[in-house]
């Protein structure tokens, strides 16, 4: 479950109001602090796997801006995946993935010395990779391509929503606190009791959410030999950063 | 109207040329490499949905910007979270057991480290904390996690069977087999 | 000694007259010619957005998530071509996602729609979807903010300057901008002029709405502090960027007017936008420039089109103001003082009770005008064109104070408009 719908805080768009009579000042826009949710910053799912098309490899993947309607990245936004190889969860080596004259750009898999933390610069490595948003490109067995995908996520959101409503208010009332009670009404509104669920739904009347949704999507293929591990394991995380 | 209220505007033109002064200090221009700072990260997936369900803003932002270093801060909170749902199921979060045999405490200690194993040497597989594959349902794997209670206390839950999956166990598009893996935008 | 003020004020008008003629023209047509025929591309990606949520709501109607996508589209399509109906189905699909939703995920629908109440005008609603948003949550900073716009509008200027006091946050893009309105309420233009810059400093390439916004802002506040030439050239920067930002091509035909005299170029720029959008809004200063010109006909006309427009029932009240202008000139002052106690009563604010004394004051109650200048708005507001009706009310009913006020907004001639320039400059000759 990834962190897009929490994060989605607010998704009003930077609502540009223009006041129709004042004509002098156009109002501020709603507030975007909340209106992440959305925006090339937003991580909304992280994956880590070995390459399906070759063995030797790994993939890493970064999606953002869930939802939404971007197409673009941001060259003030990079995109670091961090590796730890000693189980210390201090980063060892970095991946990162920035934009340039309209192109994604990585030096590949680097060291992550004084470079570990929150804040970061761009590592040069011995390679350099750049190309073309939503094009694959490969060199020196560094595989990379930034671009609009379809989103991979999948799950039924709403119908956890409802059953954790249902937790929600087992919590702020006074009878059966805290346990699932049929009788409790998930809406007062409506005649009768319509009880908070208590159970997904079954198998095809489930419905993915995430269906038909696009992402922005960064994807780099390293050789397993370029990551640094203890017993062929390592941990990783990806960030986003914002140039400051 | 130039200075609508003269004395905020001779305090806000001094204010400038102070801040101008201090500008034009340096005499070098230095180029320095720019700086990144993080605003989003994130390791294994599930963490703030499930847990951060109930949190505060204060506890769901911190974690969104703690380093791995410094994750276990949340453990308790977690914990916390996991007993209220398996209460609300009629489990026992004093002696529940997961899947893996581990109760809230241990597996809330591992999920506060917002990191995601793996192994080079084995298959990618989220049901086996080794990596995360596209086609993973790692909802599904979360709330076997979470709710699969394997003490005596929870064999005979009727309701803990329910939440053992959403019924959602693929993505809408297939994968590819070829890099870059994810399926084409729509 | 009056007549010695009276010689000095005269000595200012003259040089201010001169100082208009001797000034270069700042606006140039080679720069903004390119911007005159440009359309809305992306309307097709924003109507693509709506079929697709649409779709996505009639799959799964419990999706709160899916609604404010929808408004949000809405809310765009709205931006773009300023027609009402999609402000008010933004409105309604907000309202359902808030109703779908439990808790604090009925945070991001309240915001919405406290921002779209004071689109339409609604600024108590406003203030009510913030507060219940506040509640709801425990990032407050985003609900309190709205507030403070809200509050802003409904003059609850003290409320409004606590809550930034209270939040302060100066790194915060959301918060500069508003403490740069606060400034320039208090009537400190400087400090708003520092803030939004600094405000749009921190602005990132992926943030280009904003950028545009703030920009925007900027011409206009530079425009205020009689720096044309920044504000021309700000308007000229967000047009590059977005050729079709309407707000700064306006922008661009009111220094073509107000400043150079170009009249001509000032209204091909009004009427193309006007062709463009459904908003009315162009045809008031269309009138204005052909009253300007001495062409009383076409004023009218423009009057006429904007009238038709603006008392649709959909634009709920949202253009009041001029209509009470519109009124007063026709000699309609019974509905002109209605609609003006409307706005009293849903706003008390000094700009609205400007509204009402100007509207008393035309209609031959001078006494009446005054009392409520003196009760609700001297010393209350920096706005010139409040200064500038508040100078002409007591200048007609002997009280000498009104002189200094049509004096001091003499600095303000740009943004006023030569219409209101000549109206001042015969007030103090008379």
């Amino acid at each position: 479950m990834r962190k897009l719908v929490l994060s989605l805080g607010l998704v009003v768009t930077a609502a540009l109001v223009i006041v129709l009579v004042a004509a002098d000042h156009i109002d501020a826009p709603a507030v975007g602090t909340l209106a992440s949710g959305s925006t090339v910053e937003d991580i909304t799912d992280y994956y880590a796997f070995e390459s399906p098309s070759n063995s030797d490899n790994y993939v890493f993947v970064c999606n953002v801006a869930g939802l939404s309607s971007a197409t673009s990245f941001s060259e003030d936004v990079m995109y670091e995946f961090n590796i730890d190889g000693n189980g210390d969860n201090v980063e060892d080596q970095l991946i990162q993935v920035y934009f340039e004259n309209g192109q994604a750009v990585t030096n590949g898999v680097v060291s992550a010395d004084g470079q570990t933390g929150l804040n970061s610069q761009i590592v040069t490595g011995t390679t350099k990779l750049a190309t073309d948003i939503s094009t694959s490109a490969s060199s020196g067995g560094i595989q990379l391509f930034a671009g609009l995908r379809d989103d991979p996520f999948f799950m039924d959101f709403f119908q956890f929503v409802d059953i954790v409503n249902g937790v929600g208010a087992s919590l702020s009332d006074d009878t059966n606190t805290g346990v699932y009670d049929p009788e409790r009404d998930s809406d007062p509104d409506t005649e009768g009791v319509q009880p908070y669920p208590a159970a997904f739904k079954a198998d095809g009347e489930a419905t993915d959410t995430f269906a038909g949704a696009n992402v922005l999507s960064v994807v780099v293929e390293v050789p397993k030999s370029s990551i640094i591990d203890t017993d062929g394991k390592f941990t990783s995380w990806v960030e986003s950063k914002v140039k400051q | 109207m130039k200075n609508r209220n003269n004395i905020y505007a001779m305090l806000s033109i001094m204010a400038l040329l102070v801040f101008s002064s201090c500008g034009n200090d340096d005499g070098d221009i230095q180029v320095e490499a720019a700086t990144y700072a993080t605003v989003d990260q994130m390791g294994r997936p599930a963490i703030n949905t499930v847990f951060n369900f109930f949190g505060t803003a204060d506890v769901k932002n911190g974690y969104n910007s703690t380093l791995p270093s410094n994750g276990s801060a949340n453990a308790a909170a977690f914990a916390g979270i996991l007993d209220a749902l398996q209460t609300y199921i009629f489990l026992d979060p004093e002696q529940f057991e997961n899947i893996l045999g581990v109760d809230n405490d241990a597996l809330a200690g591992v999920l506060a480290v917002d990191v995601l194993q793996s192994d080079k040497n084995a298959a990618t597989a989220y049901g086996t904390l080794n990596g995360r594959a596209l086609s993973d349902d790692v909802i599904d794997v979360t709330l076997l996690l979470a709710f699969a209670d394997q003490s005596d206390a929870g064999a005979d839950n009727p309701v803990k069977d329910g939440v053992s999956s959403d019924n959602v166990d693929a993505n809408d598009k297939a994968f590819s087999s070829s890099f870059p893996y994810l399926a084409s935008p729509h | 000694m009056k007549n010695i003020l009276k010689a000095i004020s005269l000595l200012v008008i003259i040089a201010g007259c001169s100082e208009a003629t001797k000034t270069e023209a700042i606006s140039h047509r080679s720069d903004y010619v390119k911007f005159l025929n440009t359309t809305h591309r992306d309307l097709a990606s924003l109507k693509k957005d709506e079929v697709f949520w649409k779709k996505k709501i009639e799959i799964e109607p419990r999706g709160f998530i899916f609604y404010e996508k929808l408004g949000s589209t809405y809310n765009q399509l709205f931006e773009k071509t300023r027609e009402i109906e999609y402000l008010h189905k933004a409105d309604s699909v907000f309202a359902i996602g808030e109703k779908t939703s439990v808790g604090k995920w009925k945070v991001p629908s309240l915001l919405s729609l406290s921002g779209l109440a004071i689109k339409r005008h609604d600024f108590k609603s406003s203030a009510t979807y913030a507060a219940m948003a506040r509640e709801l949550t425990d990032e407050k900073f985003g609900p309190l903010l709205m507030q403070f716009d809200a509050e802003m509008e409904l003059g609850n200027y003290k409320m409004a300057g606590a809550i930034l006091k209270k939040n302060k946050r100066m790194d915060s893009f959301d918060y500069l901008v508003r403490l740069s309105k606060y400034k320039d309420y208090e009537g400190d233009l400087d400090s708003a002029i520092f803030y939004m810059e600094k405000a749009s400093r921190m602005i990132r390439q992926h943030q280009q709405e904003r950028k545009l916004w703030a920009n925007a802002n900027l011409g206009d506040m530079y425009g205020h502090a009689g720096r044309i030439e920044d504000s021309y050239n700000k308007y000229l920067e967000v047009l590059s960027i977005d050729s079709t930002y309407d707000y700064a091509l306006k922008g661009i035909a009111w220094v073509a007017y107000s400043n150079d005299g170009n009249t001509a170029d000032a209204k091909e720029i009004l009427s193309k936008l006007q062709q463009k959008t459904a908003m009315p809004d162009y045809y008031m200063t269309l009138a204005e420039i052909s009253e300007y010109e001495g062409n009383e006909q076409e004023a009218e006309m423009y009057i006429n089109q904007f009238l038709r427009e603006a008392s649709k029932g959909e634009y709920r009240g949202m253009y009041n103001k001029y209509l009470i202008d519109v009124l007063l000139e026709r000699g309609e002052f019974a509905t002109a003082e209605k609609l003006a106690r409307e706005e009293v009563e849903r706003r008390p604010t000094p700009a609205t009770y400007d509204w009402l004394a100007w509207t008393l004051f035309k209609q031959g109650k001078p006494a009446e005008a005054i009392k409520v200048y003196m009760e609700f708005v001297e010393g209350k507001t920096y706005e010139p064109e409040v200064l500038f009706h508040m100078g002409l009310a007591y200048h007609a009913a002997g009280i000498s104070v009104g002189q200094d006020y049509l004096r001091e907004v003499l600095d303000a001639k740009y943004e006023l408009g030569p219409l209101a320039l000549r109206k001042i400059k015969s007030a103090l000759n008379g």
